[in-house]
């Protein structure tokens, strides 16, 4: 169950009126520096900042994020996605698609709880969902209209990751370029002669052959 | 030379002939209702101004130019819009007792429905139902916010300075003491609604129906 602070709880507890807004933010690669670089959608009517774990977002309102769908949350290791619903002509959202390569891009989405009367903010935004971004389409339907969906998969999705993936050369030089990995591809592929014989992958045929040493001298070997 | 946008009053609101105002800032909330009976309501969205515009009857030399400005802004181009009914405060229909005073914001209250204003005449009066705007910057974007006073009536002391005072809707974050405040004709940034404006339609000698919604811009 989650828990909430005592202001957040206070105001969903209200029996009036309730004030929410939705807060995407979204931590991508720029296309052309390489660099990653974080961007905020929320759909409230104007761009804020919200400082969220100690850290000022800017979050671009006004349209750019249309619709959250309804989060499902569920216990075990499915890879459940979401699609979230983004205007096509924001220009931001346009930004996001083109200058930004988001797949597999950190997602997180906040909720943001305001007093209905003062419009105040009643506590730091607190965390819905944390994921990544699985790909981002801006399909058009046969009457001309353009949508760009986002679907985002929750953090099981790192559950998926093979083997080769976690366990590269590559993924292991991230770590100040250790080379502990510089062979993991090759290994099991090459034979390593210890001594005089040959260790064979699978280790079954490690008989002397026929032209080995003598009959005497066998049980030195194994 | 060509338009720039928004197009100020002075090139497009203020010259338009016009027989029908409104101006509102409809509520934007879903409302359920329990078996129970009580009234649960969520705030959805910003509340923002929206207005229609009608003009009346017009001749053929009077129709051209509000009709192609009209069909300029139709695209979608923003415009400065005010609410035609209260073009100045209540209380100083025409605008000459505030003169040329410098009115700024002098302080924002901690709740952020609640300003004070500086520089007003002696003994000025706000009334309820009077607009201000002012313009404001939020993360590098200038806005123009417009904002309608709630308070009963408003009185400048001595000096011109008011005590704080409530306003419609909420200030948005970026309001900052000392922006310039407008009281007359005091406005916002404003697109029409698309698929709203009317066409004229000519008679032999009289022109009608050119009308168009409008609905504010914070961008």
């Amino acid at each position: 169950m989650r828990s909430f602070d005592a202001a957040t709880l206070a105001a969903l507890q209200n029996r009036t009126q309730v004030m929410v807004r939705i807060l995407v933010w979204v931590q991508a690669r720029n296309r052309s520096t390489g660099a990653v670089e974080a961007l905020g959608l929320w759909n409230g009517g104007y761009d804020r900042e919200f400082t969220i774990g100690g850290t000022p977002r800017t979050y671009v309102g006004a349209g750019a994020l249309m619709g959250i769908p309804a989060l499902t949350y569920e216990v075990g290791v499915n890879v459940r996605m979401h699609r979230l619903t983004l205007s096509p002509i924001d220009a931001t959202v346009a930004a996001l698609i083109r200058t930004y390569d988001s797949r597999l891009a950190p997602v997180e989405i906040h909720r943001a709880v305001f007093d209905p009367v003062t419009t105040l903010l009643v506590a730091e935004p607190h965390r819905l969902f944390k994921g990544i971004v699985d790909e981002l389409e801006v399909p058009v339907d046969a009457k001309g209209e353009t949508r760009a969906e986002m679907s985002v998969s929750g953090s099981a999705r790192y559950l998926t990751n093979t083997l080769s993936l976690k366990r590269s050369d590559a993924s292991q030089q991230l770590r100040s370029g250790d080379r502990f990995m510089r062979y993991a591809d090759v290994s099991g592929e090459v034979d390593v002669v210890w001594g005089e014989k040959r260790a064979k992958v699978g280790g079954e045929d490690s008989k002397p052959s026929k032209n080995g040493p003598s009959r005497g001298s066998g049980g030195r070997d194994r | 030379m060509a338009l720039s946008f928004p197009l100020s009053l002075a090139s497009f609101a203020d010259i338009l002939p016009v027989a029908a105002y409104s101006c509102d800032l409809p509520e934007q909330v879903a409302q359920s209702r329990t078996a129970g009976g009580e009234q649960l309501t969520a705030d959805m969205a910003e509340r923002l101004w929206t207005g229609r515009i009608d003009l009346g009857w017009m001749t053929k030399s009077e129709v051209g130019r509000p009709e192609v400005l009209i069909q300029v802004l139709k695209q979608g181009n923003a415009f400065h819009m005010l609410d035609g009914r209260r073009k100045y405060p209540l209380l100083d229909p025409t605008g000459s007792v505030l003169g040329a005073a410098a009115v700024t914001i002098l302080a924002l209250g901690g709740d952020p429905r609640e300003l004070s204003l500086a520089g007003l005449p002696a003994g000025y009066t706000l009334s309820a139902g009077d607009y201000l705007s002012f313009s404001y910057t939020s993360l590098s974007i200038t806005r123009q916010a417009l904002h309608k006073v709630v308070a009963t009536s408003v009185v400048a002391d001595g000096s011109g300075n008011t005590a704080l005072f409530e306003v419609l809707p909420a200030i948005r974050p970026g309001a900052v003491a000392g922006a310039a405040v407008t009281l007359k004709k005091p406005f916002c940034k404003a697109v029409m609604v698309a698929g709203t404006a009317t066409p004229s339609t000519g008679r032999s000698t009289l022109y009608e129906g050119l009308g168009f919604d409008w609905v504010q811009s914070l961008r």
